[in-house]
């Protein structure tokens, strides 16, 4: 925040500068004046943000979101529960660093936000220990139930895609 | 000391403090040579300009000078080597076709007797300038634009550029336009330069991995022959062929570089491989891991490691975990770099399809490539052993893999010898248990079978490995034990013969084929005490040994002829007898 304010003021102080050091530019009139200092102001602030952020859209609340049962909140929000096992996807939605909204399912409200650390894939029969701890199950007889309520198959062909986070603030947000 | 002077301190101060930091941070031996020539150029413009100004030492004004120029050139050269290391790789006149301008220039402005303070107003420097910088942002923009690897460090480069070009001419002619002398020579942007130069080095910089150096030429034939320059894809469900066939490469002496999702370790004891780079894959950076979504800093370790040792054989074990943390546009285009290297240095990559959707397999290498198709291990190995021993197999097997403390899944190419000899030595404690003389012997003959079937697999080549899923054969081996055990449906083996195993095999058929035809019934048993007779096994037989076998085998006909009291039927066996000799003999020819 201190870094951006400062960014901020400097940008501002050059701006100022540059209008008393340019003063010989008043002689075109006020119109031109308005017009060119307009546009040379917006492009040195999108130049700023640009070079700053490397985007010109601000990054705004996350559009990613992944859904948690009610049961498995509190486990999210306090790290215990690290990853997701989902279909493997073609689409890559949800990167590396990317910051995600989680959500109880089916409603719009916000648990806490999540920064996905990595993705890799296992066939479910090489799931060990220290995934099944990850996805907070207790057992591997608890996770088959779990797959199959979500229609998945136990065949040691399939394979899965885990999705591993860390949550960026504890508190709820309402 | 006057207020530019300690503002030229500053920022002379700060550069430092950046070129340290790269020092430090950096670990790229071309890169970090190349950033400190660059801050060599930096400071030495700078810190000359303040000592000339402080201490009033008027010929420091042409190292100012001198410096200024060179940091043009000097940038355009690490931008290069940076997307394009192995451009300059043998290729000394290129950095030198960049600097000779430059020369040339300072050797002008000793002639013409330019100054620090007007550089920027002599036409022959700013169009070498042009150049340099056109050359330089191109670079950057290109692989700001089209690149998915290189997309944030062209940016960074780009935006390092402009603020070159914006503290350099630009502020000079601004300065003029204003009419204002102030600060005119030294650069005051050198600092936030060079810390963007830098954050795009940082970014893709990953210890360069060198093996030592030693002979390393090919120890022995070779059972997997891959096309060297090329970037080789396989299917199967884990990469245990894939591993065997890397670890062998490397025995026989090729560099080889693995990126594993695994620990190190574990692979090198299992495939007993020592001499190779092994670098885990994982989801942070450390000195013997990769961020598998920093697929810049996965390039240029590759790209390195390649231009360094060449002909090396690269392994991309942990490809499925690239593909899922990374876009498929970048994953596509390493793929791309690496065929390029590939035929670069002639080395090999090898790919494994494993984990990765039809979908992106299909989008990830399209169809101008050829994929290898390999059986999972333990499939093929259970399927030997349902041919001997049938439904026993699975326990069997899960039972040795109990006894090392590993699981069925787990069972790789490497374990197949190993699990020849235990499951030869269980067989034959299981037959002394059943206390009967022919039992023992039929559970000896069934081991050694299986055991020959097993190596049989093991030592298949790349082809027949691949060709073992489809369209299995009947061995010999097999064909005698179902005699031995009285099955009547042949079971399906999956063993495959080397092409001079295969004549071999042919020959044998014959013979027996010979043996039945003379000797009805009993003809394989004939065979099979006259092949003991010559001190071998049936399956060791050659072509050299034919022709004793064949006087052997008139001499059994002879033999049975004398014990019919018949002279007829005595003469009719001698004949036949003769007949069997031609015909053996005439197999022993079929082969010269």
């Amino acid at each position: 925040m201190l870094l951006r304010v400062t960014i901020l003021f400097a940008l501002s102080a050059i701006l100022v500068s540059g209008f008393w050091f340019h003063a010989e530019f008043y002689k075109f009139g006020l119109p031109v004046l308005v017009i060119a200092g307009t546009v040379m102001v917006i492009v040195i602030i999108l130049a700023f943000r640009f070079a700053i952020s490397g985007r010109l859209q601000p990054i705004g609340r996350p559009k990613k979101t992944l859904e948690f049962d009610l049961a498995d909140l509190d486990k999210v929000r306090h790290g215990v529960k690290e990853s997701i096992l989902r279909k493997p996807q073609d689409n890559r939605e949800i990167k590396p660093g990317t910051i995600v909204s989680a959500r109880l399912k089916g409603t719009n409200s916000e648990i806490c936000r999540l920064r996905i650390v990595g993705i890799d894939r296992k066939y479910l029969a090489d799931l060990d220990r220290k995934d099944l701890d990850g996805l907070g199950i207790a057992s591997k007889g608890e996770f088959s139930s779990m797959w199959r309520r979500t229609g998945g198959s136990l065949n040691e062909r399939v394979f899965g895609e885990l999705v591993f986070f860390e949550p960026l603030e504890a508190e709820t947000r309402e | 000391m006057t207020p530019e002077s300690l503002l030229v301190l500053v920022i002379s101060v700060l550069t430092s403090v950046v070129f340290l930091a790269g020092i430090v941070s950096l670990n790229s031996r071309r890169m970090k040579t190349l950033f400190i020539a660059l801050h060599v150029l930096l400071l030495t413009a700078n810190v000359s300009w303040l000592i000339s100004r402080e201490f009033g030492i008027a010929a420091l004004d042409k190292a100012v000078l001198a410096s200024t120029i060179l940091v043009f050139p000097m940038t355009t050269v690490l931008i290069l080597a940076f997307f394009h290391g192995p451009l300059f790789t043998g290729r000394v006149y290129l950095p030198l076709a960049i600097f000779l301008p430059s020369l040339g220039i300072i050797h002008l402005s000793g002639v013409e007797g330019w100054t620090s303070s007007n550089l920027y107003d002599h036409s022959a420097f700013a169009y070498y300038l042009v150049l340099c910088l056109a050359i330089s942002l191109a670079e950057s923009i290109a692989h700001w634009l089209k690149s998915s690897i290189l997309h944030k460090e062209g940016y960074l480069l780009m935006l390092s550029l402009a603020i070159l070009l914006a503290t350099g001419p630009v502020y000079y002619q601004e300065l003029k336009i204003l009419n204002a002398g102030g600060l005119i020579g030294p650069n005051l942007g050198f600092p936030l330069f060079s810390s963007t130069v830098l954050m795009a080095l940082l970014r893709a910089d990953f210890p360069l991995v060198r093996l030592e150096s030693k002979e390393r030429l090919s120890r022995g034939a070779s059972r997997f022959e891959l096309e060297t320059g090329r970037v080789h894809f396989a299917t199967e469900t884990r990469p245990k062929y894939l591993r065997s066939i890397f670890a062998e490469k490397v025995g026989n002496g090729r560099p080889g570089l693995l990126l594993t999702s695994q620990p190190s370790g574990r692979f090198q004891r299992k495939y007993r491989v020592k001499d190779a780079a092994f670098i885990e894959v994982s989801f942070r950076n450390g000195k013997h891991q990769i961020n598998a979504s920093d697929m810049s800093k996965i390039y240029f370790l590759i790209r390195d490691f390649v231009l360094i040792h060449k002909h090396s054989v690269v392994l991309v074990d942990a490809f499925s975990r690239l593909v899922c943390n990374n876009d498929l546009q970048s994953t596509k285009e390493l793929i791309s770099h690496a065929r390029r290297l590939a035929s670069r240095t002639g080395c090999t990559f090898i790919v494994p399809l494993s984990l990765v959707t039809g979908t992106e397999r299909s989008l990830l290498i399209g169809t101008i490539d050829s994929v290898m198709e390999f059986p999972d291990v333990e499939k093929k190995v259970l399927e030997i052993l349902d041919a001997h021993i049938g439904n026993l197999s699975r326990h069997l097997l899960r039972t040795y893999c109990k006894s090392k403390g590993t699981v069925l899944k787990d069972l790789t190419l490497e374990d197949i010898p190993d699990l020849a000899v235990w499951i030869t030595s269980t067989l034959d404690t299981l037959g002394v248990y059943a206390g009967d003389n022919a039992i023992l012997k039929n559970w000896k003959n069934e081991s050694y079978r299986i055991s020959l079937d097993l190596m049989s697999y093991y030592n298949s080549d790349l082809e027949e490995a691949q060709r073992l899923s489809t369209d299995p054969p009947v061995t010999t081996e097999s064909l005698i034990s179902q005699v031995v055990f009285g099955r009547e449906k042949i079971p399906k083996t999956s063993v495959r013969e080397l092409p001079h195993e295969r004549t071999e095999r042919e020959m044998r058929e014959k013979l027996l084929y010979v043996f039945t035809k003379y000797f009805g019934e009993a003809g394989r048993f004939v065979l099979a005490r006259e092949v003991k007779k010559l001190g071998k096994s049936l399956d060791k037989v050659s072509r050299a040994d034919l022709t004793r076998l064949a006087e052997r085998a008139q001499e059994a006909m002879m033999e049975f002829g004398e014990i019919v009291d018949i002279d007829s039927v005595r003469t009719d066996m001698r004949s036949r007898g003769c007949l069997m000799k031609d015909e053996i003999v005439g197999i022993a020819a079929e082969g010269v």
